[in-house]
């Protein structure tokens, strides 16, 4: 059982990793659309998820859709396997395991 | 960092009501294409008629075919997605053949019917099927149901000559503004 992710833990890091682990592998969502479920601001979400990309778990691409731009963002493999162990971390907890 | 086991169930909880909002909207996403699309077919298929009844019983075999179709591939394209959200797609796309078997077989029970009974039999069905869903999916299907339900209702005995044309405007209109409004919603 792994320790505790500090990077996944935190609250809003937890609800976009939370997200986009829902999407089957390889599914992007536009950060319009991500903005609207973590109920986020442009600046809050863009910093979250920079650290996310910077940990290795989430795949950002920016991209021109007709004229307008649009970022789209996935969670890699690295990323899905990581909150799945953050997942199954909390669930120890709260089975009675001992906290890190 | 320590997390005792009040936080962790707080966390729990926040990840479930995430992951269950994002399966809602990739969902919504997907019925709302689904309602437009069924709208803007039901909408010329009446004006259609309106201008060639005569050729009214192909044009809406025609138009049911399509419309199956482009579900059919509306779900396919999008309802991969999300897995979970992709099983619930499917049920929704078997229910739509659900509806249209029995509506055959309760056409068959009732026939003849004449082509403005039977313009309004169909929506009645398909809006039954809305109202029904909305138990499961939420009020918002109920609401526009019950909206479609009372306009064909109003439109076949107070209209004339110029149902399908009320029908195109109400019944079409209301599928194509549900399935803008989920659209803004997803």
């Amino acid at each position: 059982m792994s320790g505790i992710n500090e990077t996944i833990h935190q609250s809003m890091r937890l609800k976009i990793m939370a997200a986009l682990s829902v999407l089957a592998p390889e599914t992007q969502l536009e950060f319009i659309r991500l903005k609207g479920l973590v109920n986020a601001t442009d600046g809050n979400l863009g910093a979250h998820l920079e650290t996310l990309e910077r940990a290795g778990y989430v795949a950002i691409e920016k991209l021109f859709v007709g004229k307008k731009p649009q970022t789209r963002i996935k969670a890699t493999p690295a990323g899905r396997r990581a909150f799945a162990e953050h997942v199954a971390y909390l669930r120890h907890i709260l089975d009675g395991g001992a906290p890190a | 960092m320590i997390i005792d086991p009040n936080e962790a169930a707080a966390s729990l909880d926040e990840i479930a009501s995430i992951e269950q909002r994002t399966r809602e909207r990739l969902f919504y996403e997907r019925s709302s294409l689904t309602l437009i699309l069924w709208g803007v077919l039901v909408a010329g298929a009446y004006v259609f008629t309106y201008f060639k009844p005569h050729l009214a019983y192909g044009a809406w075999i025609a138009i049911t075919i399509a419309g199956l179709a482009g579900s059919r591939l509306i779900q396919r394209r999008l309802g991969n997605r999300a897995p979970q959200t992709g099983r619930r797609g499917v049920l929704l796309f078997y229910s739509q053949l659900a509806l249209l078997f029995y509506g055959c077989v309760l056409m068959v029970l009732l026939w003849p019917m004449s082509s403005r009974q039977i313009g309004a039999f169909w929506p009645t069905l398909v809006m039954l099927g809305f109202v029904l869903a909305g138990l499961f999916l939420g009020s918002f299907y109920i609401y526009c149901g019950l909206l479609a339900t009372a306009m064909t209702v109003a439109g076949y005995f107070w209209t004339g000559e110029l149902y399908p044309l009320w029908m195109a405007l109400t019944y079409g209109c209301v599928l194509i503004a549900a399935g803008l409004w989920l659209r803004r919603a997803g």
